[in-house]
């Protein structure tokens, strides 16, 4: 049983001038209660498109064709009615820049409480309460409900948004590029503060980043997205030490490392336009192994770690 | 004050520089007639970089390696120390002499989305240092220099790009073009704040490439400045660790980032995510960043240090070659990690 159901799903940006970006092209994703899955690619490949779908969090210019069933509810098909159902109460998402996403002119405690109030309509009182302890839960003190945003480092910022998040207990946490924000150290304690509540608390966590490091400490699962399609799924371990698509391998080459002496390589051209039709493989233009086969789009195939990629099917890649 | 001038081996020298900045005063000190609190974001600071060397300068935010740089550039005012640029003494140029100072010292933003004008073209954007230091006669002589900058940083066929806006470039073809208006003028250095940290993994290692070439081939002394140790480790020669105003360890990368003596080093590099899972999660990195208002006594790093003894607290450590493990190359400021403090000898101070 799955705690997160995406299937088929595609998201289409319409542009004004009647031109319409294909965002998402096609993704079929599971997620079990308790699992932590990084979804790992470049800017414009489609992966925060891909989360805010599922939250139901799509601008109105945005179409929307699939099904999305979050903790058993069809995220999609009653609008904004179903949409707010699910947020906060069964699927809960932290933003990318801590420094921004709470409002300055509230005090932290007052932001943490209103959602339960909201939603769970429990009182100001019991909500009060409750805050004191998911405070506690993400590390920060007390003390903190009574201060403004700006009182607050970036650190115990991303750490209240967190705790807001998990208040009012969910079944699935979304992290958007939790740490980009953040300096070094404090990434890798969002990071551990992330993992240790989805162990606790029996959380499914869905973090998006583009940092490989984050995805390699935080999850068990990996998904790779290019151009608005899954292209490798699999264990962490395995998709990060034994890479199967090319776009992949190359991803990890291009990722600096401390303590060890590789050369850095940069992946030729750039991600295709998604205003403009693409047939066959997204990454063909750019992969050194493409051949006549890679003009049909390749499906995902394996066993428990797949790729979508017609040279590995066929034996071509060593 | 030494000789300026005098056969300076090194292409930028900075000597005890320190930036103070003065906080508004408080209520609080108002009522207490105290005067206000003063933010020391770089205290002290000894550096060089010399021409075809890349000396990456890592920290979080907040312990002043921007404010470092900004300083070597005089972009923001010095409190005290020397910078010495080619031999010329940079804080002490007057402000006419400084515009052909700043011709070979250049500097290249973390954001080139933000840096370069999305009203002009590319060959505007390049062009516009040419102009500013009236460096060329024509604009036939100005075309050349800008295709030419153009080539050098790999946007080929120039004629192409010369005409582009920046929204009909990616991401890392705006660096190319920020880069290129710097090298039009012919610099000596360069100092990059952060230049791949707003790219995309896969166009990284291009502009790090592109870092390199300038290095060798130009003979260009660049300054990185960064937060990712694993960069620093691929591209530098050497590293500088600076935390809460001051440098903590300086030392060749490989042995910085492979042997680290500062336990603040240690605990950047625990803190950088690693694919092999086995020590993750058992590492703990105490603490907040430091807030350069509130300078602790003794070592800055004492409050967060795992190993900080009584002595750390009373007494600042100087830097000084470290004591075991790096060949004696590095150079650390930590009581437990350097020698006995009698080979003070060693700090680079000639004019006894």
């Amino acid at each position: 049983m799955s705690v997160l159901d995406i299937r088929g799903l595609h998201v289409w940006f319409d542009a004004p001038d009647g031109r319409s970006a294909h965002a998402v092209r096609g993704v079929d994703l599971a997620v079990r209660p308790g699992e932590r899955l990084g979804i790992l690619g470049e800017s414009g490949c489609g992966k925060t498109t891909l989360i805010l779908a599922a939250m139901g969090l799509l601008p109105s210019f945005a179409s929307v064709g699939g099904q999305v069933v979050l903790d058993g509810i069809d995220v999609l098909c009653d609008g904004e009615k179903s949409a707010r159902t699910v947020r906060w109460t069964h699927a809960a998402m932290v933003f990318q820049g801590a420094m921004n996403a709470l409002n300055p002119v509230h005090r932290v405690g007052e932001q943490i409480a209103d959602p339960m109030v909201f939603h769970k309509q429990c009182s100001r009182r019991e909500a009060k309460e409750r805050t004191r302890e998911v405070l506690g839960l993400v590390g920060l003190p007390a003390s903190v409900a009574r201060r403004y945003p700006h009182e607050l480092s970036g650190g115990m910022r991303q750490r209240a948004m967190i705790a807001m998040a998990v208040a009012c207990e969910p079944k699935v946490l979304f992290a958007d590029e939790p740490t980009t924000a953040l300096d070094v150290i404090v990434q890798a304690q969002i990071g551990d503060l992330l993992y240790s509540l989805s162990e606790r608390l029996g959380l499914a966590l869905v973090l998006v980043t583009h940092d490989i490091g984050m995805i390699a400490e935080h999850s068990e699962r990996s998904v790779v997205m290019y151009a608005g399609v899954i292209v490798e799924d699999g264990p962490t371990y395995e998709v990060l030490t034994a890479p199967r698509h090319p776009y992949t391998r190359l991803l990890l080459e291009a990722t600096p490392v401390v303590n060890r002496d590789r050369p850095l390589v940069s992946i030729p051209g750039s991600p295709p336009r998604l205003d403009q039709p693409i047939t066959g493989c997204a990454f063909a233009p750019r992969c050194p192994h493409a051949f006549e086969a890679c003009a049909v789009r390749p499906p995902l195939t394996g066993d428990g770690h797949v790729a979508a990629c017609h040279a590995l099917t066929q034996g071509r890649l060593s | 004050m030494s000789a300026a001038g005098s056969a300076s081996p090194h292409l930028l020298e900075v000597h005890g520089l320190s930036v103070h900045f003065a906080l508004k005063r408080s209520l609080a000190d108002r009522m207490g007639r105290r005067s206000g609190r003063v933010a020391r974001a770089v205290d002290g600071v000894d550096l060089f970089v010399d021409a075809g060397e890349l000396l990456a300068l890592v920290g979080e935010s907040g312990s002043g390696k921007t404010t470092l740089a900004l300083a070597a550039l005089r972009l923001v005012p010095v409190t005290s120390g020397t910078v010495l640029l080619g031999g010329r003494d940079v804080t002490r140029e007057s402000r006419g002499s400084l515009r052909s100072l700043r011709q070979k010292a250049q500097l290249v933003h973390q954001d080139p989305y933000a840096s370069l004008d999305p009203r002009l073209r590319v060959r505007e954007s390049v062009a516009e240092g040419l102009r500013i230091h009236k460096l060329t006669s024509s604009a036939e002589e100005e075309r050349s220099r800008v295709h030419a900058a153009l080539a050098k940083v790999g946007l080929t066929p120039a004629e192409t790009f010369a005409e582009r806006y920046p929204h009909q470039l990616s991401g890392g073809q705006r660096q190319r073009v920020a880069i290129a208006g710097s090298l039009v003028l012919g610099p000596s250095l360069l100092v990059a704040d952060e230049p791949v940290s707003m790219l995309d993994v896969s166009i990284r290692a291009g502009i790090l490439e592109l870092l390199d070439t300038l290095r060798r081939e130009e003979r260009l002394g660049i300054l990185m400045i960064t937060h990712d140790l694993a960069t620093a480790a691929h591209v530098a020669d050497r590293v500088a660790v600076m935390y809460h105003g001051m440098l903590v360890e300086l030392g060749p990368a490989r042995s910085v980032v492979d042997a680290p003596q500062h336990p603040y080093t240690q605990m950047l590099i625990a803190a950088v995510p690693r694919v092999q899972r086995e020590e993750a999660r058992t590492r703990t990195l105490p603490g907040e960043p430091p807030d350069a208002s509130r300078v602790p006594p003794g070592c800055r790093f004492h409050p967060r240090c795992p190993f900080a003894e009584e002595r750390c607290r009373v007494e600042v450590p100087a830097l000084l070659p470290a004591a075991a493990g790096s060949q004696g190359k590095t150079v650390v400021a930590c009581h437990l990690r350097t020698a006995a403090p009698a080979v003070a000898a060693e700090t680079a101070d000639g004019s006894a």
